[in-house]
């Protein structure tokens, strides 16, 4: 018997419009997350996995439809209570790390954790979870100065210092060699093991292997 | 709520870390440029109004002067109401002059100016004749045969009025005052520059002169010249002159603005467009600066809007980033203005028809303007960045 789950999404569609063009990314998707899942998204390139994760990851808002999240339904949520959600209960991972150019490794870790506490606390506690990901000995390099893998590993420092009930990743490992992508996905296993939920998107079969549960999509349609 | 204020000056101090110092030192110079822009021009009409206003009480009226009450032309008990005007608190000092009807002939050159009789001594402690003297020497209280001729009367090569002047007497040249029938032959003692105009197309001669000349007028005068004392307030000193019941019109100096106030009045307004006008071109330095720096980091400030960082956040960051333009400029731009602009004016003065203008700051007028210059970099730097935090976050990384 599924406990309640962490994340209801109930029949949501999302159309962009290119000028007069309209693209219907999704069409009446629903799924649900139970807590500690990790669900891998899959499917053709174009069938509306990264615009179905901006949603749930409250980087954008559908059209029609419903999302639950942690109890709450957050369609309809002011903008800045949706920051503050994704402030500190979600991780968001992107493919191309987006960290902040100017800030250091730890830097850009303790980021979204001195929203809320001194930097005192927030160092620390960067530093304990960069060298939990094996980067302690380059807490002082900025972006540019660490290799593709490094820095996707500190952008999943980042999505994890505010100590969020949900993860979620948009093809993680994409831009990585199969070492580096071990090591992220491995990462990932073990945050799974310690009860982080986690939704990913991934175009590799092997990757699925890490998942208990796989969702593919098709022209914005589950499969 | 507090903590997060934190933030802000975090994401600066990094963002002037790694960024382009000499983008940063060009915008401070340019918001220098604007500062100095937008208090130049008050100093200048500052100095030009205060020293348009000096020269008048310094060369012509004295601080406060009295005049006939209606009725008589001339006072005629010069003495005792010198006398009366010396003694009245706050008064330093006091002479008469008198109007000697008449015109003046030099060589074959023949005009009519505005020529007073003095006691030089007396008038020296009123208005700055003494001290103006450019060549020559000033009078003798005894000197009867004595004139003191303005620079724009004396005329010669070079001087403005040259036209309409004597063209030309020199110290020790001879010319004839005539009056009616009587005439004089005095000798130029002095000529007078004071650099305003107006002021050099008079001509001085000594009561004693006058006496000798015209006795029955030498026991009038037509103005009291009064000057206050260091550090009283004049319009006190006037209630205690109009107070003292002599029978006279007291009168303070900008009563004989006339033309010079409407003058001044309208650089008021000019002063205010063109202030305007700086400020304006401030909002714009900062509005582009902002712009471009926010358009380079515009998938930035995505992401920190994507990992939770609030809108709110982000323009603190933006607004103490054109604070520190804004203050860093102004501080440029005020060390500029008083280490360089403002002792070369000091050292070039502008040569004006009333006079050497240089440079007035009013440390009260700059602090309104430095407010008012920090609050439009203020609001023109939040345009840009509101632009982009109110925009769909999607849109943005
Ligand atoms: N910002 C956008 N504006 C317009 N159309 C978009 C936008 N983003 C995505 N689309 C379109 O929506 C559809 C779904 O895109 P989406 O990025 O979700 O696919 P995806 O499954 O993540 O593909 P990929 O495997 O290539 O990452 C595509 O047809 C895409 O062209
Ligand atoms: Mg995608």
């Amino acid at each position: 018997m599924p406990s309640k789950p962490i994340i209801a999404v109930t029949k949501i569609s999302k159309t962009y419009h290119l000028g007069d063009v309209r693209v219907p990314a999704l069409r009446d998707v629903s799924v649900a997350v139970q807590p500690k899942d990790f669900l891998v998204i899959t499917g053709r390139n174009g069938s509306g996995k990264s615009t179905l994760l901006r949603q749930i990851g409250l980087l954008d808002r559908p059209d029609q439809g419903t999302i639950t999240l942690l109890g709450k339904e957050v369609t309809a949520l002011k903008e800045r209570q949706r920051t503050q959600i994704r402030l500190q209960h979600i991780g968001y991972i992107f493919q191309e790390y987006a960290l902040i150019a100017e800030l250091t490794a730890v830097e850009n870790v303790m980021l979204p954790a001195l929203m809320q506490e001194p930097a005192r606390v927030c160092r620390p506690r960067a530093i304990a979870i960069l060298q939990k990901v094996g980067l302690g000995k380059k807490l002082k390099n900025l972006p540019r100065q660490l290799s593709g893998g490094e820095q996707q590993k500190v952008a999943i420092a980042r999505a994890l210092i505010n100590d969020p009930e949900v993860i979620f990743a948009d093809e993680p490992t994409a831009n990585l060699d199969t070492v580096a992508a071990r090591d992220v996905l491995e990462l990932f296993a073990q945050l799974n093991r310690e009860g982080h939920t986690i939704v990913m998107i991934t175009h590799e079969p092997d990757e699925q292997t890490y998942a208990n549960r796989i969702l593919t999509l098709s022209d914005g349609k589950v499969v | 709520m507090n903590r997060r204020l934190g933030v802000p000056f975090f994401l600066l101090s990094r963002n002037l870390r790694s960024g382009n110092k000499w983008t940063l030192s060009l915008t401070i110079f340019m918001m220098a440029v604007a500062f100095i822009n937008l208090i130049f021009i008050a100093s200048l009409f500052n100095g030009i109004i205060t020293g348009a206003n000096r020269q008048i009480v310094d060369t012509t009226t004295s601080d406060l002067f009295l005049t006939p009450n209606t009725g008589s032309d001339t006072f005629t008990d010069v003495p005792s109401l010198l006398t009366a005007v010396r003694a009245t608190s706050g008064v330093r000092n006091a002479a008469a002059e008198m109007v000697v009807p008449g015109n003046l002939q030099f060589q074959n050159v023949k005009g009519s100016w505005s020529i007073f009789a003095i006691t030089p001594s007396e008038m020296a402690g009123s208005i700055n004749l003494s001290t103006t003297v450019a060549s020559g020497t000033y009078l003798a209280d005894d000197d009867a045969d004595g004139i003191l001729l303005g620079r724009q009367v004396a005329g010669g090569d070079g001087v403005e009025l040259n036209t309409f002047s004597l063209k030309g007497a020199k110290v020790g040249d001879q010319v004839t005052l005539t009056s009616g029938a009587m005439s004089k032959v005095l000798t130029v003692r002095g000529i007078i520059n004071s650099h305003f105009i107006n002021a050099d197309q008079r001509a001085f001669i000594s009561y004693a002169a006058l006496q000798s000349f015209m006795p029955k007028l030498a026991s009038q005068a037509t103005m009291i010249l009064t000057r206050t004392a260091t550090g009283s307030d004049v319009s006190a000193v006037q209630a205690h002159l109009v107070g003292a019941n002599l029978n006279v019109q007291v009168h303070p100096w900008n009563d004989a603005a006339g033309l010079m106030k409407t003058v001044t009045d309208s650089f008021v307004s000019v002063n205010v467009l063109l202030s305007f006008v700086a400020v304006l071109i401030a909002a714009v330095t900062i509005f582009i600066v902002v712009y471009i720096d926010i358009v380079n980091r515009r998938q930035q400030i995505g992401i920190l809007r994507a990992i939770g960082v609030s809108p709110f956040i982000i323009r603190s960051q933006y607004v103490l980033q054109t604070i520190l333009y804004a203050v860093s400029g102004v501080i440029v731009g005020l060390a500029l203005f008083y280490a360089a602009i403002v002792p070369y004016f000091q050292a070039h003065p502008f040569t004006l028809p009333i006079g050497q203008i240089t440079l007035a700051p009013d440390a009260a007028d700059f602090s309104a303007r430095i407010v008012s210059i920090i609050i439009v970099a203020i609001v023109a730097g939040l345009i840009p960045v509101t632009f982009i935090t109110r925009m769909k976050l999607l849109k943005a990384i």
